[in-house]
């Protein structure tokens, strides 16, 4: 299980061999054997003890900011990874080839999963595939110009985000004509959020990042390293691009809270022009996206939960650096889920 | 990996032996039921460890332990009068714990 320590003021300590949790006159016990990731949402005391019981069972300790985004995480001192992996992930992203070829299948499959989607809402919705017809066209055409992009092309990286963004505002506008009328927004906003859709996605993008940075460092590679996004200082680049297949796991579970109508307005902080979740609101969406990543679906004629797929993607990449010039390279992914 | 549910139950004389068989039990992430009982979702080869370890601190002559493997269908089954366990908790089905 993941432990959220969402109370301010909670002690983290251990005792035994066992993470002992106490706020006031509420204690909680439980073995590390039962626990997958501590995530800290708030003020809370950890001791050192409790840190170095975390590290021996391989479970990582993520603080989070107001918006959910990982600040920080205690990871072992070990990589775990070969210098091999990096220097290939370095030499893949200056020869350039490699990287960009893989980047963008990485963002085909992006765009092919928001197709699929739309076209998996637009059956559930009998007699509405007339609002579906436009975005699903616009993005299938971003597709199709995707596949005719040569890897040489100099302005690869401008035409690439290109599509995206076109496809993407597609995408997110045909989704806003499916919720409640006083949910609808008008494109994304990141940071603040102005209106509860972008909060909740913002929160739900967070918990992704972090699960595909820890994948990424569990499979050897280097997050700050990337292909697309390319290096600024402190940027987790390749995070950022090794993100686009799986957004849809965040986007799934975001629609599905307010299609499903289990969205409240006491959920949400509004103040002049922002929007963020509260105390109230963050265990719905986390909850939502636990059980999400949970499932299992069909991957690669294996029943996976999704939570899996991301570290054997993040595994298939590092060998994929690996392998030689000439290698055939397998699919990239394939969600079979729609 | 795959796991089972076991019900732990012991009955030991020595105070001290007692209190480490508990121990151990809360360390395999079993939670406590009843004075001398546990019950949790073990991994196969933790059960086979944790009987280990409690047949070397028990004195045999003397002391028991029970480790009851048993189903899923089972535990749909069981029926508590008065206080109760958390069923979701004992069967791992908590994905994420809010504290």
């Amino acid at each position: 299980m993941q432990l959220v320590i969402n109370t301010p003021g909670t002690l983290i300590t251990q005792k035994d061999g066992i993470f002992r949790l106490k706020n006031q006159d509420k204690r909680f016990d439980v073995s590390p054997l039962k626990v997958e990731s501590i995530v800290i949402t708030n003020k809370a005391m950890l001791s050192t003890q409790a840190v170095a019981l975390s590290l021996e069972h391989n479970i990582d300790i993520v603080f989070l900011d107001g918006y959910g985004d990982p600040v920080g995480r205690v990871w072992f001192a070990k990589t775990g990874s070969t210098a091999m992996i990096r220097r290939r992930q370095l030499t893949a992203e200056v020869n350039g080839e490699k990287g960009l070829a893989l980047v963008s299948d990485m963002i085909s499959q992006k765009l092919d999963n928001q197709f699929q989607y739309l076209k998996k809402l637009m059956y559930a919705r009998p007699g509405k595939e007339a609002q579906f017809e436009k975005p699903l066209a616009t993005i299938n055409q971003s597709i199709e110009e995707l596949k005719d992009l040569e890897a040489r092309d100099e302005n690869i990286r401008n035409r690439l985000m290109g599509y995206e963004g076109t496809a993407g505002r597609a995408y997110f506008q045909c989704l806003s004509q499916l919720f409640p009328e006083k949910y609808r927004f008008s494109g994304r906003s990141r940071q603040p959020a102005k209106d509860p859709f972008n909060a909740v996605l913002n929160y739900c993008y967070g918990i992704l990042y972090s699960r595909v940075e820890k994948a990424c460092i569990l499979a050897g590679l280097d997050p700050y390293v990337g292909f697309l996004h390319t290096d600024n200082y402190n940027k987790k680049s390749l995070v950022f691009d090794l993100i686009e297949p799986f957004r849809i796991f965040a986007e799934q579970s975001a629609v599905y809270l307010f299609t499903g109508r289990k969205i409240k307005d006491d959920y949400f902080d509004v103040s002049e022009n922002a929007v963020s979740l509260n105390t109230q609101g963050k265990p719905i969406v986390v909850e939502s996206m636990n059980t999400h990543l949970e499932e299992s679906v069909r991957y690669r004629r294996k029943n996976v939960k999704r939570k899996h797929i991301i570290q054997h993607e993040a595994h298939r990449l590092a060998n994929i650096l690996l392998a030689d010039e000439d290698e055939k390279r397998p699919e990239w992914l394939e969600i079979k889920e729609f | 990996m795959s796991s089972v549910l076991v019900w732990i139950v012991y009955d030991i004389v020595e105070d001290g032996v007692r209190n480490r068989v508990a121990k151990q039990c809360k360390k395999f992430g079993l939670q406590r039921v009843q004075k001398s009982v546990f019950l949790g979702r073990l991994e196969n080869n933790r059960f086979d460890e944790l009987g280990e370890i409690c047949r070397d601190m028990i004195d045999e002559d003397t002391d028991s332990v029970y480790l009851f493997p048993f189903c899923q269908e089972d535990f749909r089954r069981i029926n508590v009068l008065g206080q109760g366990f958390d069923r979701k908790l004992v069967n791992d089905e908590i994905l994420a714990k809010f504290f």
